[in-house]
């Protein structure tokens, strides 16, 4: 019984049938529109009579009795297609070979779809025709054209035998079709589908299907007509005039029409419909049209039979009829996937950074800024930290020390900081951001002065990635007088920090020296108690010379050494339960140094009329090897290996031999160690200008920038298998002295150029701030091991427009009311195909700011609309080395979310101060196409997954009381739990669980200038997996504890 | 008009009377549209892996009654060897039917790992099955969930029966760092092996029981009705393609063109690093993988690959399948030599046997991937449908 209701209500409620009701809908609104603005003078009576026409009523009739034969056993349809495609993708894999196109899935899309429709609306426009010109199609077509009135009802107007051989000509065409598609794309060939329905064909149909059969005379301008038929021009082909009937036989594209001569421009409606009596070979009623026809085309045989039957009397002729049998209409299937359509754009601007009085930034825009009292006060030497208050900013965790960074914001890929703007000084900071975004270098937090995180609008002014935002560290400026700290401090672990600068500046020159060095033996150990600790220094010295007329000169010099024993190497939830300190013997060679040295000039000049230049020159050099492992020689992946935590079964036999436990006895199992040795240039030339007006009623601020920027990276990596035997890793480096097999030999460089303008257009309480970036940029690759006279990729230039704009209302002098928009790109990494798209997203911004003496809140929400969400593939994130580098694409992805932030400063008698900070931030994900990828961190998802490494919330809060003679300070920030791999909420045990970690400084002056302090970092002393990737769970550092004294000078 | 809606009403009292089965029994699973999906999914259990699964309980019985007479050395050697190669024969025709629990839990849907337990090549460890002979712990309660699988099962039981005297771990471990072997003597030893090899011989037993026990129970159910942790009759019916692989990934590529060298072995020819290297089992095994593959792609007595191709309309695919199988075991069974004395002396032999199973796995490859895979698009409703 419910497969009768179902069958009887599926042409309303099914998405592929003309008449769903939305489509029923859409097509009413649209002919309401029409009749508002033609006035076509139709009346109730006139609506009623066609309601009521007999001819409606047989519309209803045919679709009911087509809908009852349609349960029962017989019809054509995706059975017979998949039987043609199979059949055809055989034939043409054994004649022709297997293409290995290797298209994009876009345009496998893009051409299945296209192939699809064109066929389709050929196919039906010749059978149409067909059905036109041969008088035994005609005599079963005519139950259609004897309608009278139109009504949408009147697409079902059709005789059974005409719906089969329909049925049949689209078996044939998409069989035919999906073939061709499935051999040349494989997997990919699917065509676009919204609703489970390819989506052209469901537009047209929501749009303008319905209005074919109505009396809606709705018109396209003649150029359209001649490419699209309009509703008119099917209305025209109902006409009961017979040269009209014969006309507009396409459904959608006139181009057939065209071909064949058959195409009639809309002019004035028809004044009647239907065919005339003594054609029609049926009456108004059911039994009439499926009979009648039949009666027609039987004519002339049961003449031929009479006959027949008079010549062979005496032989009795038996006709046996064999309906023809073929499989059953296949029932409705779910799509897998889904797309809804994107909310709708903005055109608003970019914002400035200004400092209000207070020290907060008022912006257009989300802006956050650490302090550098907050910055001493905590002695924070690790960025996770210092990011961990600032709401919208994910970092994930990898050695406990802040070393290797991984740095997101808002939903964009934290994954070694690749997807945000690093910069020092408003310079980029990463050793290679355009031909290497994935290599980090974090300079040392402990010297740094004041962290500025930008999100959003204000990252358009730096790029290249202006997605989530970008991460501007301050470096200590050349005192003003003579100045000068030195800060030693130990801790637990055999930590132990030592921090000293002095410098100075008179009326022309300044100068400034600082070096700073942080070592620890590590919290983490060994099985042979080998180290896993590190030792980092820098140096940074700084020189400024002021000739006058507003200029200034300055030149920065930095050198960096550091030396690490780290791995990727991880534990099991077992080992981690057991002891998450441990590592495994496996990961006992693991070497990282690197050396750094960096050279900055920058000029600054001020004329008169408000125009500031300041142009920067750079040139950054990094070298990294980094030893370790990096898997197994059968490929066995690290990553699933460990965290699947196998207990039995060979799985749990590899799990011992990375922890030195059993011995490595077949090639399949011996453990690959290599060495990643990089070089890294970053060099270039940027300018920014900015000229600053202010009238009596109009204020401007025009921004100009300009960056001509390289890089290069060179890598050279090899590796050699180790084996494990009795406990103890052997190097085959020793004896026999194998020499290890170069994997990859390669140089990429990129060259951009940069621009943005931006203005800030003050008129009263409205500004108004538009602005544009647009960089060029040409990335090339070679691979040193191909051999001579292979071709190497060709260098590929993209250039990218990103326009932006915000607006900001300002009713009162303490409240801002901003909103903003701007299109964000992450660009591809040279050595990338022409065609793997970059990361785009438009994203929006809206909210409020209270700022004034001693009280500042924020509230922002914001949705970013990631076009093409990629993932970039690095060793770190589990990826193989044949896919290191690579783009992977992450589709169309929806993140949003709230960020709030408060600090207020109660003033205190007796001299006390009072800060206190809070912040939180809410930040949702959303895939909205499903796929299945090679990026580990993407793997099968599914629509309505989340980000990985993303948590829900995020909060954090600081309190301080401070004296002259005292400072002491609370910290504690906590976030949510963090998805391993794209999927649903909530975490389970192979995720990330929630953390919370406190903080606690304090420190006492005990003499002019001299100060003890201590801080205590993790004080709960947490234990909590961060990470699951490279390759295995990674713990919180432990409970710390430092203590240390100060000595300040001048300042 | 009347009686058009009198003819509608009856219409529609035919339709809703009629039988069920007239019109349902069209599964769509995902691309494939055919009642004989849920018959396939079915009929795995009941008609290939169970029957399969109780040979083998026969022949591993068998074993353990020719090791209970053996002596750790010559006498009833014979007879045990021969036991275990019937007990491995059987055993490998189960390989090529790993589904569900017996397949890799890294990578298999509800995989658990019990074929490791029972035979667990190319992981296997002479020198830890000799640790283990001189340690003598094996009645121990937790002997077997404390020790990895490279210590015993059916390989380890090969090694034992065909060592000798010597043990295969170098100097500087145990057993011969500690002496331990020298002071068990060659009549120690011998004893040693004869019980270790009875009480590893009982576990591959119980193992086997406990697979087959799963496949009557509740994973055998799982199975038929595409239940979890399938999440629907596409992945099950893919878990079942999956294990077919087997002759693909291992048969083809492990056991065959790895010892050739075309496979990246570390040399020119690994010859030594074929299956069954000290029992010269190796022909034998691939001989027993192309029957099993056989048997599931034929759904045993029931319903199986072909039948579904056939319903499908690629009868001609099925036959090519069975066809190219056929062959393949043809040149299998022509293989007198054991294989590692094969790829040094006569190469073109082996690599006669590897393209054989090649056309098969061609075909898997190809073909068969193409029907699981290959999709129709709903055409959009237009006029005069």
């Amino acid at each position: 019984m419910d497969t009768l209701v179902d069958a009887l209500l599926a042409p309303f409620l099914e998405p592929l049938s003309r008449t769903w009701w939305p489509a029923l809908l859409a097509s009413g609104a649209i002919a309401l529109g029409w009749w508002a603005w033609r006035r076509p003078g139709w009346t109730l009576a006139g609506a009623r009579q066609v309601l009521t026409h007999p001819s409606t009523a047989l519309d209803v009739q045919l679709l009911l009795g087509r809908q009852l034969l349609g349960l029962l056993p017989w019809g054509v349809g995706a059975g017979g297609a998949w039987l043609l495609a199979s059949h055809g993708v055989r034939v043409l894999d054994g004649h022709l070979g297997r293409p290995d196109l290797q298209a994009p899935s876009w345009v496998a899309t893009l051409a299945t779809s296209l192939a699809l429709f064109l066929a389709w609306d050929a196919s039906r426009f010749l059978l149409h025709l067909a059905c036109h010109r041969l008088p035994v199609l005609w005599a079963f077509h005519q139950v259609h054209h004897s309608a009278e009135v139109l009504t949408p009802l009147t697409f079902h107007r059709i005789h059974p035998v005409e719906s089969l051989l329909y049925q049949l000509r689209g078996a044939l065409v998409t069989g035919l079709v999906t073939a061709l598609c499935f051999w040349l794309f494989r997997v990919q060939a699917s065509p676009l589908e919204l609703a489970g329905v390819p989506a052209i064909s469901l537009a047209l149909n929501l749009v303008s299907g319905n209005l074919r059969h109505s009396h809606a005379f709705i018109r396209f301008p003649a150029p359209i007509e001649r490419w699209l038929l309009s509703p008119a021009q099917h209305q025209l082909h109902h006409a009961a005039d017979p040269v009209l009937a014969h006309a507009n036989l396409g459904t959608w594209l006139a181009l057939w029409d065209r071909l064949f001569g058959t195409l009639v421009l809309s002019q004035a409606p028809p004044t009647r419909f239907g065919l005339p009596p003594s054609i029609r070979n049926h009456d108004h009623d059911l039994l009439s049209a499926w009979l009648g026809p039949l009666r027609q085309v039987a004519a002339p045989l049961r003449l031929a039979f009479g006959h027949l039957r008079r010549l062979l009397a005496p032989t009795a002729i038996l006709l046996a009829a064999l309906p023809a049998r073929a499989q059953e209409a296949p029932a409705e299937e779910e799509a897998p996937q889904e797309e809804e359509s994107p909310p709708p754009t903005e055109e608003a601007g970019l914002e400035v950074i200004v400092y209000a009085p207070d020290g907060n930034p008022r912006v257009a825009g989300s802006a956050h800024v650490v302090s550098e009292e907050v910055l001493e006060r905590f002695e924070y030497d690790n960025i996770e930290q210092v990011l961990s208050q600032v709401p919208g900013v994910t970092t994930r965790s990898e050695d406990g020390f802040g070393l290797r960074p991984n740095i997101g914001i808002r939903g964009a890929n934290a994954e070694r900081s690749a997807k945000i703007t690093l910069l020092e000084d408003g310079v980029l900071l990463a050793p290679a951001p355009y031909a290497a975004p994935a290599a980090y270098y974090f300079p040392m937090t402990g010297r740094m002065v004041g962290v500025e995180v930008f999100k959003g609008p204000a990252a358009t002014r730096h790029g290249p990635h202006t997605v989530g935002g970008a991460v501007n560290l301050r470096t200590r400026p050349i005192p003003d007088g003579p100045a000068g700290e030195v800060d030693v401090a130990a801790g637990r672990f055999w930590t132990a920090r030592a921090h000293a600068w002095g410098g100075t500046s008179g009326e022309h020159l300044g100068l400034l020296a600082e070096v700073s060095h942080l070592r620890s033996a590590g919290f983490k150990h060994l099985p042979g108690g080998e180290p896993t600790g590190f030792d980092h220094t820098e140096g940074m010295l700084k020189g400024r010379v002021r000739p006058g007329w507003g200029q200034e000169l300055e030149l920065k010099l930095g050198a960096t050494d550091e030396t690490s024993h780290e791995d990727y190497l991880g534990l099991t939830a077992t080992d981690f339960a057991a002891d998450p300190t441990q590592r495994y013997l496996a990961s006992s060679p693991g070497l990282m140094r690197y050396q750094r040295s960096q050279a900055e000039l920058a000029w600054t000049a001020k004329a008169a009329g408000g125009l500031q230049v300041r142009t920067v020159a750079y040139h950054h050099y990094l070298t990294r090897r980094w030893f370790k492992l990096n898997g197994f020689a059968d490929g066995t992946d690290l990553h699933d290996l460990i965290q699947a935590d196998p207990t039995g079964g060979t799985a749990a036999l590899y799990l011992a031999i990375l922890r030195g436990e059993e011995d490595t006895t077949t090639a399949e199992q011996a453990l690959v160690m290599g060495t990643n040795d990089r070089r890294y240039h970053a060099f270039g030339l940027q300018s920014l200008a900015r000229w600053d007006r202010q009238g009596d009623r109009v204020g401007s601020t025009l921004e100009l920038g300009l960056r001509l920027h390289g890089d290069v990276v060179d890598r050279l990596h090899d590796e050699a298998a180790w084996q494990v035997q009795d406990d103890a890793l052997v190097d085959p480096g020793v004896d026999p002295g194998v020499e290890p097999t170069i994997t990859t030999d390669s140089t990429e460089t990129a060259q951009a150029l940069a621009a943005h303008v931006h203005e800030e257009l003050r008129l009263g309480m409205l500004h108004l701030l538009p602005g544009a970036r647009v960089e060029v940029i040409r990335g090339t690759s070679t691979d040193h091991l191909r051999a001579e006279g292979e071709p190497q990729v060709d260098p590929v230039t993209r250039a990218v427009l990103l326009p932006g704009g915000a607006v900001l209302l300002r009713p009162l002098d303490a409240l801002d009311l901003f909103a903003g928009a701007h299109r964000g790109f992450s660009p591809v990494a040279p050595g990338e195909d022409a065609q793997v798209q970059p990361e785009l997203a438009w994203s929006y911004e809206a909210g409020t700011r209270i700022s004034r003496p001693g009280a500042h809140a924020e509230l922002v929400g914001f949705l970013v609309d990631y076009i093409n969400l990629t993932g970039d593939c690095t060793l770190s994130g589990g990826c193989s080395n044949d896919d290191l580098g690579r783009s992977f694409s992450g589709g169309k992805v929806w993140v949003w979310g709230l960020e709030a932030s408060a600090a207020v400063e109660a003033p205190l008698p007796a001299g006390l101060r009072l800060p206190l900070e809070a912040s939180y931030g809410l930040t949702r994900s959303r895939f909205r196409t499903a796929f299945v990828s090679d990026f580990p961190e993407f793997g099968d998802v599914d629509v309505g997954d989340s980000l990985p490494y993303s948590p829900t919330h995020q909060a954090g809060a600081r309190a301080a009381l401070v004296h002259d003679r005292f400072d002491l300070g609370l910290g504690a920030a906590w976030r949510s739990g963090m998805l391993d791999e794209a999927g649903t909420y909530p975490v389970t045990g192979t995720d990330v669980p929630a953390l919370l970690l406190l903080d606690a400084a304090a420190s006492v002056q005990v003499h002019k200038g001299w100060s003890l302090y201590a801080t205590g970092t993790n004080l709960a002393g947490e234990q909590a997996i961060v990470s699951w990737r490279p390759y295995g769970a990674r713990p919180t550092a432990p409970l710390q504890v430092m203590a240390g004294v100060e000595w300040k000078a001048g300042g | 008009m009347a009686a058009s809606w009198l003819a509608l009403a009856g219409l529609a009292g035919l339709v809703a009377l009629r039988p069920v089965a007239c019109t349902d029994g069209q599964d769509d699973v995902g691309a494939i549209t055919s009642a004989q999906v849920a018959d396939l999914l079915a009929d795995v259990g009941p008609e290939v892996v169970e029957p399969a699964l109780a040979d083998f309980l026969v022949q591993a019985g068998a074993l353990e009654a020719a090791l209970a007479t053996w002596d750790g050395a010559d006498g009833g050697r014979a007879e045990a060897q021969a036991a275990w190669t019937a007990a491995m024969t059987s055993w490998q025709r189960l390989e090529v039917m790993q589904i569900g629990p017996a397949a890799s839990s890294l990578t298999a849907v509800g995989g658990e790992d019990l074929r490791d337990e029972i035979y667990s090549w190319p992981t296997v460890n002479g020198c830890r099955v000799d640790q283990e002979t001189a340690e003598g712990n094996w009645d121990d309660a937790d002997f077997f969930t404390g020790n990895l699988v490279n210590s015993y099962g059916l390989d380890a039981i090969e090694h034992l029966l065909w060592a000798d005297a010597d043990n295969a771990c170098p100097s500087q471990s145990t057993p011969n760092s500690d002496g331990a072997w020298d002071a068990l003597g060659e009549d120690g030893v011998a004893a040693n092996r004869a019980a270790f090899s009875r009480v590893l011989a009982a576990e591959v037993t119980r193992q086997g029981g406990v697979l087959l026990a799963r496949w009557q129970g509740d994973f055998g159910q799982a199975l038929a009705e595409a239940g979890s942790p399938f999440e629907d009759e596409q992945q099950a019916l893919n878990a079942v393609y999956d294990a077919l692989f087997y002759l693909e990934t291992m048969t083809k590529d492990r056991k065959l063109a790895w010892p050739l060298g075309s496979e990246d072995c570390g040399a020119e020819s690994c010859p030594d690093d074929v299956e069954g290297l000290a029992s010269g089992t190796g022909a034998a095994s691939i001989v027993a993988n192309l029957e099993g593959f056989r048997a599931l792609f034929t759904g045993g007595e029931g319903t199986g690959w072909d039948d579904l191709l056939i319903d499908l309309g690629h009868q001609d695919l099925s036959d090519q399948v069975l066809a190219d199988t056929d062959a393949a075991l043809l040149v299998a069974r022509g293989i007198s030599a054991p294989l590692d004395q094969l790829v040094t002396e006569d190469p073109a032999q082996v690599q006669a046997l590897h393209d054989a199973v090649k056309a098969v796995t061609d075909v898997l490859k190809g073909d068969l991937a193409t029907i699981l895979n290959l999709q129709i698009p709903d055409e959009a409703s237009g006029d005069n449908d």
